[in-house]
């Protein structure tokens, strides 16, 4: 480790976290962000880059990077992957169409050496639409039932980036992981 | 530094005496570690390290903007500042304590947790922030200069009185060329009151 990230590492403040919020295009990755940031969700157009969020959650402070999802900035990605601590992934749970895309990206995020420790927090947005899949069945779609998530800290809440139900709950597992792997050791 | 704290030493009881040596230890510790921070804070304030920031500015600056949305390519600019600023600091650390090594100041740094306080390491901090990064270059393009945290600390060194013609990638070089004469200049910048 270089000299400024151990700096970094010492100084930084005692509960502060790293999220990566990912998924397809059009899951609602920074309207989930800025819903649970209470800003206004009107106006978001399609992500092209990234979003950096520091929110105050019951304690912590939680540096949320929201990167787009299209297709061709995928491969970006990795780029982010440094020192996460907590994966969001948000689905689009309208959208049955790009399921298989949805856990073919999952799975390869799961292969990534930077991500192995990160807990996995899965949002099955879009429950506030008609044709919804319900929670059981985007586990069931995504196979978080399998093997390459046996040893994988992870939960799954239906929510609603428009409604905003949901939402709490998820970032409320997502804290309560991170602190008692990271935070509970030192 | 020594010579002080024996002459206070002195002067004082025989029971401070019997404490202070016990402490004989922890200060080796603390003058190594005072001495790496003291040539931080010299190497903060060079200008060569200024020109350095400076002219990476200068060079990617433009492809910023003032969005809240950030483009992907800043984060591929933010890597090659850090590396770029953290490649400097350690080549001049190797050059001014023949005895440093990071691991050694690491696991110090690691030990005085509540002692890494002021301008140095709120600086050195700066340069892992993504989003101080993107205000300095926000700040850059729209003044064409450093605004904000940064300048209190290094002092401005407008970009008017240094050359836009040094490339980034000839400071390494600079660096080497100058071994010479980086003792004299940290001298310089601490005679002129600008360490605290």
């Amino acid at each position: 480790m270089g000299l400024l990230s151990i700096i970094r590492k010492v100084k930084a403040k005692e509960k502060e976290c790293r999220l990566l919020i990912l998924g397809l295009d059009n899951a609602g990755k920074t309207t989930i962000l800025k819903k649970f940031n209470g800003e206004d969700i009107n106006t978001i157009s399609p992500t092209l880059g990234f979003n950096i969020k520091t929110l105050e959650h019951r304690g912590y402070l939680l540096n949320c990077w929201d990167v787009g999802g299209q297709q061709t900035i995928r491969s970006y990605w990795r780029n982010y992957f440094e020192a996460t601590d907590g994966l969001v992934w948000v689905v689009d749970s309208a959208d049955r169409v790009r399921l298989g895309d949805c856990k073919r990206e999952l799975d390869c995020l799961m292969e990534q050496e930077k991500l192995a420790g990160a807990s996995l927090m899965i949002f099955a947005n879009k429950q506030d639409l008609a044709g919804a899949l319900s929670e059981e069945e985007i586990v069931e779609a995504l196979g978080l039932k399998g093997e390459q998530f046996k040893t994988r800290h992870w939960s799954i809440v239906a929510c609603s980036a428009v409604t905003g139900e949901g939402l709490l709950v998820g970032m409320d597992w997502m804290t309560d992981d991170i602190s008692s792997r990271i935070f509970m050791l030192s | 530094m020594d010579k002080v704290d024996f002459s206070l030493l002195g002067e004082d009881s025989g029971e401070e005496i019997l404490i202070d040596g016990g402490d004989s230890n922890v200060s080796e510790e603390d003058n190594y570690f005072d001495e790496i921070v003291g040539a931080l804070e010299n190497i903060l304030m060079l200008e060569e390290f200024n020109d350095l920031q400076n002219d990476f500015c200068e060079q990617h600056c433009e492809v910023f903007e003032d969005t809240e949305e950030s483009k992907l390519v800043y984060t591929d600019l933010f890597s090659q500042y850090t590396e770029l600023i953290e490649g400097y600091i350690i080549g001049r650390l190797t050059l001014e304590i023949n005895s440093f090594s990071m691991e050694r100041f690491g696991s110090l740094l690691a030990d005085r947790q509540d002692e890494i306080t002021g301008d140095v390491f709120d600086m050195l901090m700066s340069f892992t922030d993504f989003e101080e990064f993107k205000s300095l270059m926000l700040s850059f393009k729209n003044q064409g200069g450093f605004a904000g945290g940064i300048d209190g600390c290094l002092g401005i060194v407008s970009k008017e009185n240094f050359g836009v013609g040094v490339g980034v990638e000839a400071s390494p070089m600079k660096i080497a060329g100058k071994k010479d004469v980086l003792s004299p200049a940290s001298r310089e910048a601490k005679d002129a009151g600008l360490s605290p």
